[in-house]
């Protein structure tokens, strides 16, 4: 864990100490001037990889409040700048806070607090000994605006309040509205007597109540100011007693000790007043307004950004375990399941075989045996024989003497498509079809043994005659005849009637088709 | 914040960490991805395997079923002695026996070099290959049934299939003629499907 340093800078010097899970341990006190910075040098070359925060504590600070234009982005830094530069000699340690905005004659307005520490030389030995070790510093901080977080942090939530306090530097004074700092003061008192300064304590509630009435900070016909006090425990009863709540103040008077503790301190030296709180809060949760420019944060930032590369590397890191792991997870319950998977098809293979040993022994496998009948029964549905067909068209010419077949062609693996009489070319033999449209084919060639080969209507009748008794066997279809002349009406015919021509024998022809199976 | 040039030096190391932690991240992402595959693919395959096992566990019963409807037609190649390697020797005393029962006239025949099977829907199996032997057969008849009878008779030998694929009669001698001569004239062809190289169990 990073350590951190926290400087409490006052007119008097600054004290050292160092922060580490609510435990506050003092270090160093170095007192201004050459040997003090020499020695607070020395220190933080010592531990220049700590991380410095510095809480001051000076009467010089000025808070000053004003309404500027309502602008943003580099008009607004260039108007605040401008403001800062109008306000303060010396700008080093100067910046304007927002306080909010609002509308004023009809005219939105941005509420700023100026604030300064006005002597900034008493600051410059101790930062640049920072500055010159490449010290880690966090920012310069006032302990007016730890006092708004303390606020905050200790529960007291009315919209304006007062917190007194006692520091070694001395007795501030915080006015806070709405939980923002809008004015604070450090007042010299005179320590050793505790009785003096609970009697300065209300004394200059007073008077700093009466300055923000005259002021207008306050309203007019406010209630009583609240003021919360800071006591030390153990002078505790003396604030009570000289801490009066009155018409213009409402004190509430907090152990110091018991306010630590709530706020989480855990160890703190004895001589610690309320800068001890301050430098606590400062050291859990720095307000977000601090006094110091980018070249002296330089080397914070850097760190800032080296530890969030290294954040940032390891978090993904981290996630890509993470997924990774999950992965893993995955992977092993995929395994699980392939394991009893196995175990599974295991069983179910050993009771396979085991019902396998009733099975009628097989002379090659079981695929191979399933491919060959199958192939065995598609060669049986392409498989032709021309004895049916033959017996078929003997059968349908028997009745019929006058004709006589000289040829038939027959031929499996051919297509019929009904109502295509006599235009279809038969395909090559050796082509057979699917099982689905095997058919056998056969082309009928004869004549006719008629006394006049002129009687075309005899002709005619004869052949229609025993197209129809082909027809009238099973599954049988005729696809084609042929004439021995053409009675197409778009084609010419002629003839010679009453010419005897002994030896002309007319010729015909007719193709018939049958599927397979029927 | 305002980094200059001298600041980058200084994250070279926490830059060169915050890499290293983010390949080292992603290379272990991608190798547990990887594995992670590889374990998807083997439970699939596993799953795919237990499933097969079970199906043929549940379907035992038909199985043998098939395998004995099966072996039907196997003992039916068998007798049509479609097993085996084709003999043509066989075939060419088988042609001539036919003829000679049957006391057919002149037979031709010409045998092509053996051919796988090509008709359609057969697979091809080379643990039990159909092959087909195409033969082209004149014949001269006393009448259409010597062609069907020794077209019977040639399947009935047993020593292939007998797939006709093409047959022309044709008249040479007038129906009338009394004589015992031939009168048609038949040319076939004729496949003679077998199977060969069949793996044994």
């Amino acid at each position: 864990m990073i350590r951190k340093r926290l400087c409490y800078l006052t007119s008097q010097g600054v004290t050292a100490y160092s922060w580490r899970r609510g435990e506050l341990r003092r270090d160093a006190l170095f007192a201004p001037g050459e040997k003090g910075v020499a020695d607070f040098s020395r220190y933080v070359a010592a531990g220049r990889e700590s991380l410095y925060y510095v809480l001051a504590d000076v009467v010089e600070e000025d808070f000053f409040q004003e309404n500027v234009p309502y602008v943003r982005g580099a008009d607004r830094r260039a108007l605040l700048a401008r403001r800062l530069a109008q306000r303060y000699r010396d700008t080093t340690l100067a910046i304007p806070v927002s306080l909010g905005s609002e509308n004023h004659a009809g005219r939105r307005e941005e509420r700023i607090l100026y604030t300064s520490f006005t002597n900034a030389q008493q600051f410059q030995p101790w930062l640049s000994a920072l500055r010159s070790h490449e010290a880690r510093l966090a920012g310069v901080f006032s302990v007016a605006f730890v006092a708004a977080s303390v606020g905050r942090r200790i529960g007291f939530k009315v919209p304006r309040y007062l917190m007194v306090s006692l520091q070694q530097a001395g007795l501030r004074q915080s006015y806070i509205e709405n939980g923002r700092i809008r004015f604070s003061r450090l007042t010299r008192v005179y320590a050793p007597d505790p009785r003096a300064t609970a009697r300065d304590c209300a004394a200059e509630s007073i008077r700093i109540q009466q300055y923000l009435a005259n002021a207008r900070v306050l309203p007019r016909e406010a209630p009583p100011l609240d003021v919360v006090v800071l006591a030390p425990s153990e002078y505790k009863a003396l604030y009570d007693a000289e801490c009066v709540s009155s018409s213009r103040l409402q004190f509430h008077v907090r152990d110091l000790d018991q306010v630590g503790r709530s706020l989480g301190i855990k160890a703190a030296p004895a001589e610690t007043l309320a800068e001890g709180v301050f430098l606590h809060v400062l050291a859990q949760s720095a307000p977000g307004d601090q006094f110091a420019d980018d070249d002296l944060r330089r080397f914070y930032d850097v760190w800032r950004v080296r530890m969030g590369l290294v954040i940032a590397g390891a978090a993904a890191f981290g996630l890509c375990l993470f997924l990774s792991a999950v992965k893993l997870w995955d992977i092993y319950q995929l395994g699980q399941q392939a394991t009893l998977n196995r175990q599974q098809e295991a069983r179910a293979s050993d009771e396979y075989a085991q019902m396998q040993t009733s099975f009628p022994k097989i002379p090659t496998s079981a695929e191979n045996l399933k491919t060959m009948v199958k192939n065995y029964r598609v060669l049986q549905r392409q498989t032709g024989f021309p004895g049916d067909m033959f017996v078929e068209i003997s059968q349908a010419v028997a009745a019929l003497p006058q004709i006589e077949i000289e040829k038939i062609e027959w031929d499996t693996g051919s297509v019929a498509r009904p109502g295509s009489a006599g235009r279809e070319a038969p395909k090559a033999a050796g082509q057979p079809e699917s099982a689905e449209s095997q058919v056998q084919t056969s082309e009928i060639s004869g004549r006719l043994i008629i006394p006049q080969a002129s009687d075309y209507r005899a002709i005619t009748a004869l052949i229609d005659q025993f197209a129809e008794a082909l027809r009238q066997r099973r599954g049988m279809e005729v696809i084609r005849t042929q004439l021995p002349f053409d009675l197409n009406a778009e084609k010419s015919i002629s003839g010679d009637i009453g010419v005897a021509r002994p030896g002309e024998v007319p010729r015909f022809s007719i193709a018939v088709s049958r599927r397979s199976g029927t | 914040m305002n980094l200059v040039r001298d600041d980058l030096k200084r994250l070279r190391a926490p830059f060169a960490l915050a890499a290293t932690l983010v390949v080292l991240g992603v290379a272990a992402l991608v190798v547990s991805s990887d594995y992670l595959d590889a374990a998807r693919n083997a439970q699939s395959a596993t799953r795919q395997g237990r499933t097969a096992a079970q199906d043929r566990v549940s379907k035992v019963s038909e199985e043998e079923r098939d395998i004995r409807d099966n072996l039907k037609y196997f003992d039916q190649m068998r007798t049509r002695g479609i097993i085996g390697v084709q003999n043509r020797l066989d075939w060419i005393e088988a042609i001539a026996k036919i003829k000679n029962a049957r006391k057919l006239f002149e037979i031709k025949y010409s045998i092509e070099a053996q051919k796988p099977l090509d008709y359609p829907g057969v697979v091809s199996n080379p643990n039990a290959e159909f092959v087909v032997s195409r033969m082209k057969l004149e014949m001269m008849l006393l009448h259409e049934g010597d062609l069907l009878d020794f077209l019977d008779d040639l399947q009935a030998e047993g020593r292939a299939h007998v797939n006709v694929r093409r047959c022309t009669v044709t008249r040479t001698a007038p129906a009338t003629a009394t004589s015992l001569q031939p009168r048609l004239r038949a040319e076939c062809l004729v496949d003679l499907v077998s199977v060969k190289g069949m793996k044994p169990a």
